[in-house]
């Protein structure tokens, strides 16, 4: 079989990824509107309920609260995308040979281009807020390409695992749950007990969302050390992925249905 | 130049059989099964290939093997040249968008780029006959729409290999025509076709050689003629196996009744020269010999047989009393022989049914229900039709 590369599929990744979005919300009222509603409403009634705790400790908490909700959101819905992106296709996956890798690439990347809507909506509030921006807020490029890529590798393994093993998807959306409290995303980190915090840190979406939030929010670069840490976890996460679905993408026909 | 090469080749599926437990708490045992096993075939560049065999033979599987799609667990595919291809029906990409955007989403996954796709994409519509529906929801489609899109999508993507999976028997005539239109054009530019199908008649027109599967393994390859006289023999000798195997039923079936007072044991299809075959010319000679077994003298029994085409539709069906044949009496063993000089079918498959009756024609002692099958070929290209009527022209001024 001649192996054809990637790089001659990209008009299937973005046909993936526009027929992915045209179907998510057809016939709806608002339509592609829905993207921001589901982040808004969720950092409203965060703010309801904790905002008076974290008075003191955090300046203009619904901001801080936003940030850490776009990125805990762009792992979370682009995870759960592609842990299904395998099996939801299985029936072209049958019938015509591409390479299968591009189903999960095509998830991945709907993903963050939803983040990126969310994002740039961010951005109008955050200068409409604090009446400036920063230079730092372009550090936030390099930390969505590393989120991207976790999404990815997270989502190579998944999908893979997905096909031949129902359960993973219940046990996902758990997990994912336990993720939201386990991350800071409507705290800060000094907030965690120190006793964990060592394990509490080798969670790669931590990183991401503190060096979002230096990026963004405080206006500071991320530390080498947080920046690197996170990078070799990513690195990790994406190669054992990879090496999952190259090893088991060939027995996804006989998989379960 | 070779083509499509296997080597050795095995497909292996794990197939669960029912274990322990119950209801929600049953646990299955998987059992590994033989979709394949040592498969060796060679397709030449630019031949046309079919593929027959009974169902869960390994067809499809083997199709699939070629497109890439499973992955050799034993031996080996070499294949040279862009694959496209309609392995099953319905493409069924995206059932909610529009045939604009699935035809874009599909030619991607062939590796095609949209710009590519965009020049090509009036005359997929055209050759699909979707013009006007360009974009309606893939799922309020027509299965026929369904099919004839599918099809176009594959066939335009100019693929050196070209891959069909029982699509030509689906569809209408007018389709079809196109379709088999569309085959020779490609035939013309030595391109390379494997195709499956049940139509029997439809594979030998246009096929150079057939490949018989047999549960996994090739049975028998050759030129079209022996291996479908092969198939025919295998599948007749299988119901017969299996009438036999079940003592009490065989006697009287969906497809088989009667007192048995007279009965037919066995059916011959011979040929021109008097050998058994499945497959006849047009225009040749065919004769029906009913081998029967009479337990008692009966007086004025009535022969009959019916010939239908692959659709059920009966073509004709004669028997010696309307024929005004009398048989005096039938008694122990004996044959009755039909015997067609001028066979006035056109290419095709063709089922047929058996019978004899009491001289009344109203007290069944056999009937072989469309039991036996066989082909006719050597249809020339201006013939039409299913039958050639038998009449000739007067030009009166």
């Amino acid at each position: 079989m001649t192996q054809r590369k990637i790089a001659g599929y990209t008009d299937l990744i973005r046909n993936l990824i526009v027929t992915d979005m045209k179907l998510m919300y057809k016939n709806t009222l608002l339509g592609f509107m829905w993207t921001l509603v589901y982040p808004f409403v969720l950092m409203v009634v965060l703010y309801a309920v904790f905002s008076r705790s974290m008075r003191g400790e955090v300046d203009h908490y619904a901001m801080f609260l936003l940030s850490g909700i776009v990125f805990w959101g762009f792992f979370s819905a682009g995870t759960t995308k592609a842990l299904s992106s395998i099996s939801d296709n299985m029936d072209v996956i049958r019938r015509i040979n591409f390479p299968r890798i591009i189903l999960v690439i095509s998830a991945s990347l709907a993903s963050l281009v939803n983040c990126l809507i969310e994002l740039s909506v961010f951005m109008v509030l955050y200068v409409v807020v604090f009446k400036s921006i920063s230079v730092y807020v372009l550090w936030v490029l390099p930390v969505l390409i590393l989120e991207f890529l976790l999404v990815l590798g997270t989502g190579l393994i998944l999908s893979s695992v997905y096909c031949f093993f129902r359960d993973l998807l219940p046990i996902w959306r758990i997990a994912l749950q336990i993720g939201f409290f386990a991350t800071p995303v409507f705290y800060p980190l000094s907030r965690v007990n120190e006793k964990v915090l060592g394990y509490y840190l080798l969670n790669p979406v931590t990183g991401i969302i503190v060096m979002a939030r230096k990026a963004l929010y405080e206006n500071t670069p991320p530390s080498i050390s947080g920046f690197t840490v996170t990078l070799i976890s990513v690195s990790v996460i994406l190669a054992a992925g990879y090496a999952v679905f190259r090893w088991k993408e060939h027995d996804f026909p006989k998989g379960l249905v | 130049m070779t083509a499509v090469k296997l080597h050795d080749l095995g497909i292996r599926f794990r197939t669960p059989h029912a274990g322990p437990g119950r209801g929600i708490f049953r646990r299955y045992i998987y059992k590994p099964l033989y979709a394949l096993e040592r498969v060796n075939l060679s397709v030449e560049k630019g031949e046309a290939v079919g593929i027959i065999g009974e169902n869960g033979s390994g067809k499809t599987t083997l199709l699939s093997a070629v497109a890439g799609i499973l992955r050799p667990d034993t031996g080996a595919i070499e294949v040279n040249g862009r694959v496209s291809g309609i392995l099953g029906l319905g493409i069924g990409c995206k059932p909610k968008l529009s045939a604009r955007d699935n035809i874009f989403l599909y030619a991607s996954m062939l590796g095609i780029r949209n710009r590519d796709t965009e020049k090509k994409f009036d005359e997929i519509v055209r050759f699909a006959g979707i013009e006007d529906f360009t974009e309606t929801k893939l799922a309020n489609f027509s299965s026929g729409m369904l099919l004839r899109f599918g099809f176009s999508v594959a066939v335009n993507v100019d693929p050196d290999i070209l891959l069909l999976d029982e699509v030509l028997s689906v569809g209408d005539e007018a389709f079809r025509e196109k379709s088999y239109k569309k085959i020779s054009e490609f035939r013309r530019q030595g391109k390379t076709i494997m195709v499956v199908s049940h139509g029997l008649g439809e594979i030998a027109s246009f096929c150079d050689r057939l490949v018989l599967l047999d549960k996994g393994r090739v049975r028998k390859t050759g030129s079209v003629r022996e291996v479908i006289d092969e198939y025919l023999g295998m599948v007749s000798e299988r119901s017969a196996g299996e009438d036999s195997a079940v003592p009490g039923k065989s006697e009287n079936s969906m497809l088989r009744w009667g007192t048995k007072e007279v009965k037919i044991e066995k059916v011959a299809l011979l040929g021109a020269g008097g050998e058994e075959a499945g497959v006849f010319y047009h225009g040749g000679k065919m004769v029906v010999r009913m081998h029967y077994n009479a337990q008692r003298k009966v007086k004025a029994p009535v022969f009959g047989l019916a010939v239908y085409d692959i659709n059920g539709r009966e073509i004709d069906g004669p028997n010696t009393r309307a024929d005004g044949y009398a048989v005096e009496y039938a008694e122990g063993e004996g044959y009755i022989d039909y015997i067609i000089d001028n066979l006035p079918l056109y290419d095709g498959e063709y089922l047929l049914s058996v019978s004899v009756y009491d001289h009344m024609v109203k007290q069944p002692f056999d009937h072989h229900d469309r039991m036996y099958k066989f082909l006719v070929t050597g249809k020339k290209a201006w013939d039409r039709g299913i039958v050639r009527i038998n009449a000739r022209w007067e030009h009166k001024i």
